[in-house]
Order: structure tokens, then C-alpha cells, then sequence
């Protein structure tokens, strides 16, 4: 009886490959209008309640929950780094000012390191989110490997 | 953390970043086939969504202290796999690297715990210290 030829499931390989990163590689910008479905969006996917960032609970006004944008590494990375399947091995992030849904805000990022460490290669990102005065108000580190 | 939520999660970045042309059901996340291909039990839940669960507790208990300052640091120590159960415990033990101190910062021990009581994820939290009240 033939045997079907079985189609590999392998990483994605498309993207340039860590050996190609260059530490000190800038990344972004991304642009975004935080709106109240973004926020939305977000609660219900985790799922928690939206309550702790409605207007008068943590600010005057409706806050963005500080880490709905962490996962904005994958597209700034988007083209520079094919990701594999590696997994995150640290993430950091520092609140300096919130961010208030209808704010504008820009994400940028640079390549701050890449190591290879039993085995697995990884890549340390830095990335900003700022305000549309320009502060920032949001500091990532994130840390993943790429196998 | 069940397929179900994993794949909610990963549609968020779909949904903000198109350009990505992420196809759901596919990747380590979500197909068991590419995920026992890198070595894992299952499809992996994404680490930023219990570390978002993390931010989550902290802006509910400490609100504007949190938003304003707060900081987090989290090292990932054992996939989360979907059908696992998660446990995120702020403050239950004390904060386990000293270096993770800071004067005048109140500083939380976080660790994520999956069904089995191993600890998946550690780190700590932190924000400005709370006013002394005057005298």
C-alpha cells in the first residue's frame, strides 16, 4: 500500500535568521490610537474585567492596561528576525506614565543583545511606547529565544 | 489556559498588526503537531498572557500606584501548555533576589504556578512606596 507523503511541520524560516541580527538594529516606528475596542478587546481576550481602567479608577481618565502593547515585538520585528518557535525566557517593563485611551502613541525598539546559551540563540529587544508629547511613557525588555 | 483562551490571545496581535497575515490554528501555539515538532507537550500558551494577568491583579489591588511607576520583571521558567491551569501568587513569599530590592520602592515576589505546584514563572513587582501617613 504507498504511503502518503507526510508534509513536515517545521519553524517558519522565511525572515532573515538571528545569525544575520545586528545588535544595535532599530526597529519601528508603529503608530497606534488607543480606543476604548482596543482596551475592550484585550480584557475580554485574558479574560479579567475592564473596571481598573475605566476613567476615575486608576486615573482621571480611561487607562490602556500597561502591557497591552508587550506583545508589539512581533511586528517590529516583523522582517528583521524570523522568530521561529522559540519561547520568551524574560520580559521587563517599567510604567513611567500611563497611557490614556485616545492617546497616540509610538513604539520603537532596538536590538540590545543576542547570545546563544545551551544550545538555543536569543535576542534581547528593548522597546519604547511614547505619548504624542513625546514622553515615554512605557519601558520593554523582552528576551526570547528564536529554536 | 485552554486552547480556546491561547488562541483569543494570539488574535489580539492579528487584529492591531494585519500586516503580520498571522493564520490562526497554525504555529506552536496553536497546532499540536508543530508544537511536539520543537519539543513541547502541546500547543504553548503565550508567556505575555499570564504576565498580563500579572499587570492585571497589580492595577486592580494598587490602581494609580501601579500605572504610575509601577515596574515588573518576570523570567519564564517552564512552558505553560494548553489544558494547564495557572496560579499567580503576588506577595506570598518574599522577594527571592535581593538584587530586585530598591530604597524606596515597595517590591512584590511574584510567581506563576501551573497545576502541579511547579513553578512556571518568577519575578517580582514593584512600585513608589505608599505615603507615610503624618503624625
Amino acid at each position: 500500500m504507498p504511503v502518503e507523503p507526510q508534509t513536515a511541520v517545521v519553524p517558519p524560516t522565511q525572515g532573515p535568521s538571528w545569525n544575520d541580527l545586528q545588535v544595535g538594529l532599530k526597529v519601528g516606528p508603529l503608530t497606534y490610537s488607543i480606543t476604548p475596542d482596543m482596551v475592550a478587546d484585550f480584557c475580554a481576550a485574558l479574560p479579567t474585567g475592564t473596571s481598573p481602567y475605566a476613567a476615575g479608577a486608576a486615573d482621571n481618565a480611561a487607562v490602556m492596561p500597561p502591557t497591552l502593547l508587550t506583545t508589539d515585538y512581533v511586528p517590529l520585528l516583523h522582517g528583521k528576525l524570523e522568530l521561529g518557535w522559540g519561547l520568551m525566557a524574560r520580559h521587563s517593563l517599567k510604567i513611567l506614565h500611563p497611557i490614556r485611551v485616545g492617546d497616540t502613541v509610538v513604539v520603537i525598539g532596538e536590538i540590545t543583545d543576542k547570545y546563544e546559551r545551551k544550545g538555543r540563540h536569543y535576542w534581547t529587544l528593548r522597546y519604547e511606547v511614547r505619548n504624542a508629547d513625546g514622553e515615554v511613557c512605557l519601558e520593554n525588555l523582552i528576551s526570547c529565544s528564536v529554536d | 489556559m485552554s486552547q480556546e483562551a491561547i488562541d483569543a490571545f494570539g488574535a489580539l496581535l492579528g487584529k492591531r498588526a494585519p500586516q503580520l497575515k498571522r493564520e490562526p490554528g497554525t504555529g506552536h501555539h496553536s497546532d499540536p503537531e508543530a508544537a511536539k515538532s520543537v519539543g513541547l507537550r502541546g500547543p504553548v500558551a503565550y508567556s505575555l498572557h499570564y504576565y498580563a494577568h500579572v499587570a492585571h491583579l497589580m492595577t486592580e489591588r494598587f490602581g494609580a500606584r501601579f500605572v504610575n511607576g509601577g515596574e515588573m520583571a518576570v523570567s519564564f521558567i517552564k512552558p505553560v501548555c494548553a489544558g494547564d491551569d495557572v496560579r499567580i501568587a503576588i506577595g506570598e513569599r518574599p522577594v527571592q533576589r535581593v538584587e530586585q530590592l530598591a530604597h524606596g520602592r515597595d517590591v512584590l515576589q511574584v510567581d506563576i504556578y501551573n497545576q502541579l505546584g511547579e513553578l512556571v514563572a518568577a519575578g517580582s513587582v514593584s512600585m513608589a512606596s505608599a505615603p507615610t501617613a503624618a503624625r
